[in-house]
């Protein structure tokens, strides 16, 4: 089981060499558009409300705007990281990705990723609720026990809000995968297919994700210690891990998908009964791409031809 | 293992780009010039650690499969001593800052806290959390 979660590793690494200018630098685009822009609107409402203006009114106004700002922020923040995972599957999927892929969702399919996020907000708010009624407990508690049930509802918040985590990421992978099969004319995705699809990854597959936490845990520790410019460089990475993850899953159990579906062009998964023991380097690596359907490979109907030079052989 | 990961997934393949030609990797040259600017800025507060830990973080994302480049080695290396040092240094330092003051065991008399205005400006708001019994 392990291994398997190291092989997702390692191939999130190697897609990233030489990507990580696209994937890092995006990232920090949006951080500065996210944290900056909307951060000021968030402050001058807070501002509002708490220094700037006592009188009643005054403060509803910074009420008002502060919930606004905070809609706006919740929004981009949104846009931004389907743009940041749209990034992230580009590279694993060998291909090129920029700063413009970071606005992925405002120009494809818009609503449908809305609705997707206003399920994983809902549902992010609901993983807070049993580790916040122990949290009421504790307060109530006195002495060792409230110490406990202040531990207990922490790591249990913890472990929901990781649990939906994991679920977000697999559902948008699928919906990802579901656009890629739309452009090569096999249907759209729908959301509740991405979501019954995310959360059956996560049911599957719940030990190589728990297996993946450590090491990513000591990544986020470097990441605070470098004063969280660390998270620009483990943040795509894992994306990345968790979409080669997401993958292998699809392909060991229907034989299917991006390492060896017919649908990308690979080699059948089914040969031998074993389809993912059999050469899943096969349908990753470039020479078994040159006859594939990606829009890179198909020539003149798209205006051009052949891998961009320097990344790919 | 590393004969039965052979087994199970293959060998993996040389990885080359361009047209046959290796390319460095770019993350061991990171990590080696990381641990570097972490060795001349040791003595600079936290930016050693910050510059390490970045040396630490490259190195273990320039790992493809081969054994760690020597340029990724070397920054692990300098990185890992400049943050362990560090580290180290920080924790002592604060460790007898702490010692030394007896702020654990001074316990200010209550009547004669001084008043002190409702809008507090920093200096008076860490007397005033001082005041509250907050130890900061």
């Amino acid at each position: 089981m392990r291994e398997r979660t190291s092989y997702g590793k390692l191939m999130a690494r190697t897609s990233l060499l030489g990507n990580y200018g696209a994937a890092s630098g995006s990232l920090l685009l949006a951080w500065f558009l996210n944290f900056m822009l909307v951060g000021i609107c968030r402050g001058t409402g807070l501002f509002l409300i708490s220094m700037a203006m006592p009188q009643k009114p005054e403060k509803m106004a910074g009420l008002v705007l502060f919930g606004f700002c905070y809609l706006i922020g919740t929004v981009t923040a949104a846009v931004f990281m389907t743009g940041e995972f749209r990034i992230c599957y580009q590279i694993c999927s060998g291909r090129r990705a920029g700063t413009g892929d970071l606005f992925f969702a405002l120009s494809c399919t818009p609503l449908r990723f809305a609705a997707l996020w206003l399920v994983f907000i809902l549902a992010g708010t609901a993983a807070l609720v049993p580790g916040g009624m122990l949290f009421v407990l504790a307060m109530a508690g006195e002495g060792r026990l409230a110490g406990w049930l202040l531990s207990a509802g922490s790591l249990i918040s913890v472990i929901l809000e990781l649990v939906v985590l994991f679920w977000m990421l697999a559902a948008l992978t699928e919906a990802m995968e579901c656009l890629e099969k739309s452009f090569h004319g096999q249907g759209a995705w729908r959301i509740g297919e991405c979501l019954a699809a995310g959360w059956h990854f996560v049911a599957t597959e719940g030990w190589r994700l728990v297996c993946l936490c450590p090491g990513f845990l000591g990544m986020s520790v470097l990441g605070l210690l470098s004063l969280g410019l660390g998270f620009l460089w483990v943040i795509p990475y894992f994306f990345c891990t968790l979409i080669h993850l997401y993958r292998i899953s699809t392909r060991e159990e229907n034989g299917s998908g991006f390492y060896g579906g017919k649908a990308y062009g690979g080699p059948d998964g089914d040969r031998n009964g074993s389809p993912f023991f059999e050469d899943p380097w096969g349908s990753f690596w470039p020479d078994s791409r040159e006859n594939s359907s990606f829009p890179e490979n198909r020539g003149a109907e798209n205006g051009y031809a052949g891998q961009p030079e320097g990344r790919w052989p | 293992m590393k004969h039965q990961e052979q087994v199970m997934y293959g060998n993996p393949p040389e990885i080359s780009y361009g047209y046959g030609k290796q390319s460095p990797n770019n993350m061991a040259t990171a990590s080696l010039v990381m641990g570097i600017l972490a060795a001349m800025t040791f003595c600079c507060c936290y930016v050693g650690i910050a510059f390490g830990s970045l040396g630490i973080l490259f190195a273990l994302l320039s790992r493809n499969g081969e054994p760690m480049d020597g340029q990724a080695k070397a920054g692990v290396i300098l990185s890992g001593i400049v943050v362990g040092v560090s580290v180290l240094i920080w924790g002592i330092f604060l460790a007898l800052m702490v010692a030394g003051s007896g702020w654990t065991v001074y316990d200010p008399p209550v009547q004669n806290l001084p008043v002190y205005p409702d809008i507090l400006v920093p200096d008076n708001l860490l007397k005033g959390l001082w005041m509250g019994g907050m130890r900061i």
